[in-house]
């Protein structure tokens, strides 16, 4: 305000007001008439008497009137030169607005209005727009642009260009039109009548929102509102990153405004928003993603309840290429509140396509939700995904005995029997080691390597490039495996100890196992124990595993039939990995299945009674005598166990697996007691066994069972890019020289049914790779393709299907997106002049309607391939995208405390107390802006016009009689006026009025 | 022959229309006094007359010719009849014409009404008037600080020639010096009689009475006539103002709306002092103002007067 006066003009115009009333004072005095009076005295007496009086008096009517205009001063100021306001936040400059529109699916959160019709947070946020925001800044007194991004197209605001988003009617109804009625745009693009499918954070809006603003003047200020649903799980993920971004913004002196449009509106008393119920359906996943036609596969189903009631049969339906009841409908007996479920089911694929129709090949089955969902989203409700379905699935065998192929005792004869014999369905292909540098290997679902020597470099790319495409390869081993071939090539040890190449595990230089000594191998009878056994009981649920040990209502069975056949599988060679080692700390490696240790059970025999007398240390309290009835034998045999010479240490094994009863699953009456024995505190209590090593008595129970129940590795899996990989640290059954001894008779002897099984479920895993992990629309894809192999462009077709429209009726819809041309980097400067090209790349993110997307190309004949082979051949990649459920399905919203703590206290509104989009209109809000400015200019006016007639400034009829009666008594005798008489005059009236 | 102007004629003060009305009217003086007329006016002096008021014991130096010797012969005794006697009025109008009631003269000139002076003379004029017509005598003093015109009393109707000449030619001057002319005034009427003052009366106070308490004491039937403009009454004025004083008072400039109010008050004071010092003295006082009509002044003085005869205890 001060500023205001310190302006040349306001000053003066501010002065002059302010002297006016002084000015006119002289000016009167000035200026007088002159009257010869007779009656002095009383004029000189009245003069002397009412000096003072009448000075303080005039001085108090003096200072009303300029107190007067100095406010109406204040009010002029105002309106003339602006006011900076009495209150912060009030802008008086130009100003560009930038709202950030959420159209994530989260907005779709439907409800109904007082009134009865239906809305959603998207809908309320275009109101909001074009009927509060625009207005208030169509008011404000300075030049005020307006324009609109959404989350999911942050590079298209509208209006497009800065000098077209001037606020005034036109572009009020211009903004109007485009929010509700909107362009119907292709379907690769989204419109703007409804919230997009895409999942975009916060924090690339305010990114982007930096960047618009940057067209804008520098002397403007800047504003972004963020309309918003403000879900707690956004918030969560992305808070950090966006109070990074929200505080940059600040330094640029661009104002944030988080308007939340959810409902109920959020309000001050209650921080943490009520949300709507909703049931989304997270991932749909087919165990394999190329099947055999007619070949049985399963569906995984993984659905959420974000709401906060049970809920009871839950259904879902399946659509098989936008037919209904191919695939049976999965029912979730119950859905507690805040938890998941995961169900699978079995699916049969014929769909295989032809020459005419190849996109057929790819079956989409979309899973929606059947039984009602009260409230919550819709878009959550249905779901994609895609199954390739070939006539037959094509196995590459490369075998390290080629000589050997069709020989029983070769490395691939129970494998082929397996295959070709009890699937079906499977192409056999078979190559030798030397030939797979350069094989097209696209047409293959798996690679298996089978006690082959070692790979070359080139081949070994080839098969990296097939892994990381989504191939699998399974790897048993054999005498002839060449352990630094392996590892330096397939394996390539890291510095950390994990591997760089596909191959999971480092092998061993000292070569592969010894050969057990007969008395060894009679112990291994006499003990009678699993000859495989599971690392671990988590590795049940592992995709390789998975089918094992779960039941045909997808549940986990309480014991596997195949495990018995354990009990009779001997492997009496296998590859002796480490194990411990560096491999262990790669996440994507997982070992499976182990054999059982072999070492001497009186190695073991100072520990287990050093465990038997820390726990009987324990057990003597009054509460534990329930649990001594069962310990007592245990730790008994505990004790004696390793003194008797020849025992396998897998009977010692399995004692202490039932003392721990932390695996085993029998049924048996100690179970219960045991666990509940473990759980107390006294037994997990952390004591120093021996100097620097300090554990409880549980923990080294269970460091001596493993060490005395697991053995070197057996079964190895590793995720490789999109692929898979499987190893055997044994052989496939095949015989070798010299002796013509069976590396293991797992395939071929009685243990062979839980070879099949096992061999089985990892041709499974192995095909079942290249799944993309539950793509959400928005997301990248991107795949490579061998340079000069392929014509660099690809044709993209949409597959997708929704049951709730009208087009469902006719099936699946395929449209054709356009041709896309693939990326074709060059080669790096110094690179040599014979090196490979770099491969094309095709990427893609603008994926925008959920469903399956197939990239079609075309490959090229090349040198190395067979004769007869097409010039030309079609070859396909595909990705699925969905709504991101997880998160766009989980409508908590976020705190209010905690947003105020990650943004650092930017304003946070609701939808329904809007009276701060005043501050938008520019109006002052000072004193002047409200009706006290104007009641206090009235009071003082009055008082003002009070004091002035107080002061005879008016003259009073009544004020003679009570002043001078003896004047006012002259005037009582005096007779009727009569026209034209000495006392019609002006003087007269005053007579009159004084009688 | 050209019309004389209305101010240059000498008998403009008597307005045939004031005195047709006061003419229907008896002047009454309240006090009998002696006089040579025999009339309308009782004398204060018992004497020879017709009307018999009542007996007195005899003393000796009484005129034997007044004794009633009806009661002599009744009772022995010498008792002396007196009767009431009739005699003519002497009165003097006395009017202020000095500077000060010169005030408004031409504001009042160019709105056709009668400014202080003016007004006095007028009044003036029609009571010597109707003095003469009731064939008692009636004379002028005319002051300021001395007097100016005197013109004994005379019964003769071309008396009031020379008593309207004598106003007329008394254009206000100089400052007022009452007790000096009171005392003129006194000297000059060796006999009782009415004296009427016409004066604004702004002057010493002091000096006023002690005039006026001058001719009571000669046994004069005093009646003062104060006079104030109509604008000196209310303080009309408004704007800045610069009051120049009449009669050698200093100037004044300021705002008359602001001192409107002390001076009322101070006019007040001022009347009530001149009312109370004149009921004191005995001196009949009426406030006239220059838009009083002059037939309702006469009029109330006359029935005033009457009234006191009627009740002369009040006396």
């Amino acid at each position: 305000m001060l500023s205001l006066f310190l302006n040349p003009m306001t000053f003066i115009v501010g002065a002059a007001l302010i002297s006016a009333p002084i000015i006119i004072h002289l000016i009167n005095r000035i200026r007088f008439r002159r009257i010869r009076w007779a009656a002095m005295e009383f004029l000189l007496k009245a003069q002397k008497r009412m000096r003072r009086r009448k000075i303080l008096e005039q001085l108090l009517l003096l200072l009303l009137r300029c107190l007067i205009v100095f406010l109406v001063g204040i009010l002029c100021a105002r309106y003339i030169g602006g006011c900076d306001g009495g209150r912060t936040g009030t802008e008086t400059r130009a100003t560009t607005h930038l709202v950030i529109l959420d159209d994530t699916p989260s907005m779709a959160d439907a409800w109904r209005r007082e009134d009865g019709s239906q809305t959603d947070a998207y809908a309320e946020a275009k109101k909001l727009i074009y009927e509060k925001l625009m207005p208030a800044t169509g008011e404000a007194t300075t030049s005020q642009t307006f324009q609109v991004v959404r989350l999911s197209e942050l590079d298209k605001p509208f209006p497009a260009n800065f000098e077209d988003g001037k606020v005034n009617a036109t572009a009020i109804e211009l903004m109007k039109s485009h929010l509700e009625n909107g362009e119907k745009r292709p379907l690769s693009d989204v419109e703007w009548r409804r919230p997009g499918t895409v999942r975009k954070s916060l924090k690339d809006g305010l990114d982007s929102a930096r960047r618009v603003l940057n067209g804008a003047p520098a002397s403007d200020a800047k504003v972004v509102h963020v309309l918003s649903d403000l879900r707690s799980v956004d918030w969560t993920e992305d808070g950090p990153a966006i109070a990074e971004k929200l505080n940059e913004m600040k330094d640029l002196g661009i104002t944030v405004h988080l308007i939340d449009v959810a409902n109920p509106a959020r309000k001050p008393d209650r921080k943490s928003p009520q949300f709507s119920d909703n049931v989304a359906i997270l991932e749909v996943k087919p165990r394999n993603r190329v099947v055999a036609a007619n070949q049985q596969t399963d569906i995984e189903v993984r659905i959420k309840n974000y709401g906060g009631t049970d809920l009871k049969e839950v259904r879902i339906d399946f659509y098989l290429n936008g037919v209904k009841d191919l695939i049976p409908s999965m029912v979730f007996p119950s859905l507690p509140a805040n938890q998941e479920r995961t169900l699978s089911c079995q699916a049969t694929f014929t769909q295989t396509g032809s020459r005419e129709k190849p996109l057929d090949r790819f079956n989409l089955i979309s899973a929606a939700l059947g039984s009602g969902e009260p409230g919550g989203l819709a878009i959550d409700n249905l779901r994609h995904t895609v199954v390739e379905v070939r006539p037959k699935l094509q196995v590459l065998i490369v075998e390290g005995r080629p000589d050997k192929r069709e020989k029983q005792d070769g490395d691939s004869f129970y494998l082929r029997k397996l295959f070709i014999d009890s699937f079906g369905g499977i192409d056999w292909v078979t190559t030798e080691a030397p030939k797979l540098d350069g094989y097209d290997l696209r047409p293959f679902t798996t690679v298996y390597l089978l006690n082959v020597p070692q790979l070359n470099k080139g081949a070994v790319d080839n098969l990296e490039r097939f892994v990381k495409d989504g191939g699998g390869v399974g790897v048993f081993l054999g005498p002839d495996v060449k352990p630094d071939a392996y590892n330096d090539l397939m394996f390539r040890k890291k510095e950390d100890g994990t591997g760089d190449g596909f191959f999971p595990v480092p092998l061993p230089k000292e070569g592969f196992s010894k050969e057990l000594t007969p008395e060894q191998k009679i112990a291994r009878e006499i003990a009678f124990g699993k000859r495989v056994i599971l690392r671990d009981p988590s590795n049940r649920m592992h995709q390789s595993l998975y089918a094992i040990y779960t039941n045909d209502r997808g549940g986990t069975a309480k014991d596997s039939e195949v495990e018995r056949y354990f009990l009779f599988t001997n492997i009496d060679f296998y590859w002796p990995v480490a194990r411990r080692g560096g491999w262990r700390d790669d996440k994507s490696v997982r070992e499976l299945y182990c054999l059982p240790n072999e070492k001497p059970i009186a190695e073991f025999e100072d520990p287990a009674r050093s465990l038997v007398f820390e726990v009987k240390k324990k057990y003597n309290e009054p509460k534990f005598e329930k649990a001594r009835k069962f310990l007592d034998p245990l730790l008994r045999n505990i004790h004696d166990t390793p003194a008797v010479p020849g025992m396998p240490l897998s009977i010692l094994a399995r004692y202490l697996d039932q003392l721990l009863c932390d695996q085993i699953n029998d049924g048996d009456e100690s179970e219960p007691v045991l666990r509940d024995f473990w759980n107390q505190p006294e037994l997990n209590e952390v004591f120093e066994v021996k100097p620097g090593v300090r554990a409880s008595v549980r923990l080294l129970a269970q460091q001596l069972r493993d060490e005395a129940k697991y053995g070197d590795p057996l079964y190895v899996a590793k995720q490789y890019g999109r692929g898979r990989v499987a190893v055997m640290t044994t052989d496939a059954g095949g015989t070798h020289s010299p002796g013509s001894k069976q590396w293991t008779d797992w395939p071929s002897g009685k243990g062979s049914p839980g070879w099949v099984v096992v061999v089985s479920e990892m041709q499974r895993f192995l095909s079942g790779g290249g799944g993309e992990t539950n793509m959400s629309v928005g997301d990248r894809f991107s795949a490579e393709f061998e340079a000069g192999r392929y014509k660099p462009a690809a044709v993209r077709h949409l597959l997708t299907f929704d049951p709730t429209k009208a087009s469902a009726v006719g099936g699946t819809t395929t449209k054709e997106l356009g041709e896309q041309p693939l990326d074709q980097p060059a080669n790096a400067i110094d690179a040599p002049p014979d090196a490979p090209r770099r491969p094309f790349q095709l990427v893609y993110s603008d994926a925008k309607i959920p469903g399956a997307y197939v990239f079609s190309l075309t490959r090229l004949r090349g040198d190395r391939d067979p004769p007869g082979t097409p010039a030309e051949q079609p070859d396909y990649a595909l990705a699925t995208f969905n709504v991101d459920a997880a998160r766009e399905g989980d409508l908590r919203r976020a705190n209010t405390d905690d947003l105020a703590t990650v943004t650092n206290k930017a304003p946070l509104h609701n939808n329904e107390d809007l009276s701060w989009i005043d501050d938008f209109k520019q109006k002052p809000t000072d004193m002047s802006s409200r009706r006290w400015l104007y009641l206090l200019i009235l009071l003082i006016l009055i008082a003002e016009q009070a004091w002035a007639v107080r002061i005879s400034y008016h003259t009073k009829p009544e004020d003679l009689d009570a002043l001078a009666p003896s004047a006012a008594a002259a005037f009582a005798h005096h007779t009727a006026v009569t026209p034209g008489s000495a006392g019609d005059t002006a003087d007269a009236d005053a007579v009159a009025s004084a009688r | 022959m050209a019309k004389k102007s209305d101010s240059d004629n000498p008998r403009r003060y008597l307005d045939p229309k004031v005195i047709a009305r006061i003419s229907q009217l008896d002047l009454r003086a309240r006090q009998v006094v002696e006089g040579f007329i025999s009339g309308m006016h009782k004398s204060p002096v018992y004497g020879q007359s017709v009307e018999f008021v009542q007996h007195r014991e005899y003393m000796p130096g009484d005129d034997l010719r007044r004794i009633d010797w009806k009661v002599w012969q009744r009772s022995d005794k010498f008792v002396i009849k007196q009767y009431e006697a009739e005699t003519n009025l002497r009165s003097y109008v006395v009017v202020d014409a000095s500077e000060s009631m010169l005030y408004g003269i031409d504001k009042h000139r160019r709105a056709g009404t009668l400014y202080k002076y003016d007004y006095v003379a007028t009044a003036a004029a029609c009571l010597a008037y109707l003095t003469v017509k009731q064939q008692d005598s009636c004379g002028l003093i005319t002051f300021d600080s001395d007097v100016r015109e005197a013109i004994p009393p005379r019964s003769s109707v071309r008396h009031m020639d020379a008593v309207t000449k004598a106003l007329h030619v008394s254009n206000p001057r100089e400052k007022t010096d009452i007790l000096k002319i009171m005392r003129q005034v006194a000297e000059a009427m060796p006999n009782r009689g009415l004296v009427l003052i016409f004066s604004d009366f702004l002057c010493d106070r002091e000096s006023l009475f002690k005039g006026l308490e001058m001719l009571r004491h000669r046994r004069h039937d005093v009646m003062a006539f104060h006079i104030l403009d109509d604008d000196e009454l209310l303080f009309p004025f408004s704007g800045m103002t610069k009051f120049e004083g009449l009669e050698a008072q200093p100037d004044l400039l300021c705002d008359p709306r602001a001192l409107r109010e002390g001076y009322l008050e101070e006019l007040e004071l001022y009347l009530t002092e001149v009312r109370r010092g004149c009921t004191r003295i005995g001196v009949d006082y009426t406030l006239l103002r220059t838009s009083d009509y002059m037939d309702a002044v006469l009029s109330k003085f006359l029935f005033q007067r009457m009234a006191t005869r009627a009740n002369p205890a009040r006396r």
